[in-house]
């Protein structure tokens, strides 16, 4: 039997995350560095990235059934 | 891999030792001890009792990471919850917004109405933890503060109210966000493109709610 489809609130609150980190971190004073942020951003462009990669304030609002997936995991099992 | 990947694999008494020296060169002080507070956090309970410990000594930057630290593990001391309370009269906006952050994200609904005098707060960082806290917590009267802060002069205070209708499916506001997509500040746009994408199919959702 095919997993269940996640729910779309979740898909959504997880991908935000994973592609707006800059915006949303600075929104709670948290200053990624430019090299740091640089890097996130080749993880971002290549799905790659995960909440792990992020600050932690970050973590606290992420869909947990989403946790240790890549982005591209994500957008997979979303559109499912 | 975390944002300070030489953290890591940092026992707790070595992320201790980080946590009291100063950060790393360019790296922001609130920033650095925020990441470090969240790993002794979720070490476990000796993790949280050092934070707690060390709140008597911090500075504002080691005090706000320590509140940051903490809400992202749960509570049960009413005692602690009595101070976080007490942070929200305290002098220094970053401590104060942190200390919303943490009732936030301890479900604290009775300090409602501590928390509604910070509304127009002169730092618009706690105004925007104020949006944060009525969303979260009473969503059922957030509808009203999150338009009228659509108007704010800070660009922090129109984005977390654009985020915020964004995670409350507030289709009604659809007109209000579309004013803002031409906003003089890009994390504005940005929010408001999204929040556009996700509620403007949300009106064909029965279960989409409204203001």
């Amino acid at each position: 039997m095919p997993p269940d489809k996640p729910f779309i609130e979740h898909c959504r609150a997880a991908i935000k995350i994973l592609m707006q980190y800059e915006r949303l971190a600075s929104k709670y004073r948290v200053r990624i560095n430019p090299e740091r942020l640089s890097e996130l951003n080749r993880l971002r462009d290549n799905g790659q990235i995960t909440v792990y990669h992020l600050p932690g304030t970050l973590r606290v609002a992420f869909p947990g059934e989403f946790i240790a997936k890549t982005l591209g995991e994500i957008r997979k099992l979303c559109e499912m | 891999m975390s944002l300070y990947p030489e953290f890591d694999n940092l026992t707790l008494e070595a992320l201790l030792v980080r946590f009291n020296n100063p950060p790393t060169q360019d790296e922001d002080p609130f920033t650095f001890y925020s990441e470090l507070s969240f790993l002794m956090a979720n070490k476990g309970a000796d993790g949280v009792r050092f934070l707690q410990t060390a709140i008597d000594q911090a500075d504002t930057e080691h005090l706000a990471a320590i509140l940051t630290g903490l809400s992202s593990v749960p509570s049960s001391s009413a005692a602690f919850k009595a101070r976080v309370i007490a942070y929200l009269n305290d002098s220094r906006p970053l401590v104060i917004s942190e200390a919303i952050t943490w009732l936030s994200r301890q479900n604290v609904k009775d300090a409602l109405d501590r928390v509604l005098t910070l509304q127009h707060h002169v730092d618009p960082y706690v105004r925007a933890r104020v949006l944060d806290y009525i969303s979260q917590l009473f969503p059922e009267r957030a509808y009203e503060p999150l338009i009228q802060a659509l108007d704010d002069p800070h660009f922090i205070v129109r984005e977390s109210a654009v985020d915020n209708l964004d995670e409350l499916n507030a289709v009604e506001a659809i007109p209000h966000l579309r004013s803002l997509l031409a906003d003089l500040h890009p994390h504005v746009r940005q929010a408001v493109e999204t929040a556009l994408e996700h509620l403007t199919p949300e009106i064909q959702r029965p279960n989409a709610i409204s203001g």
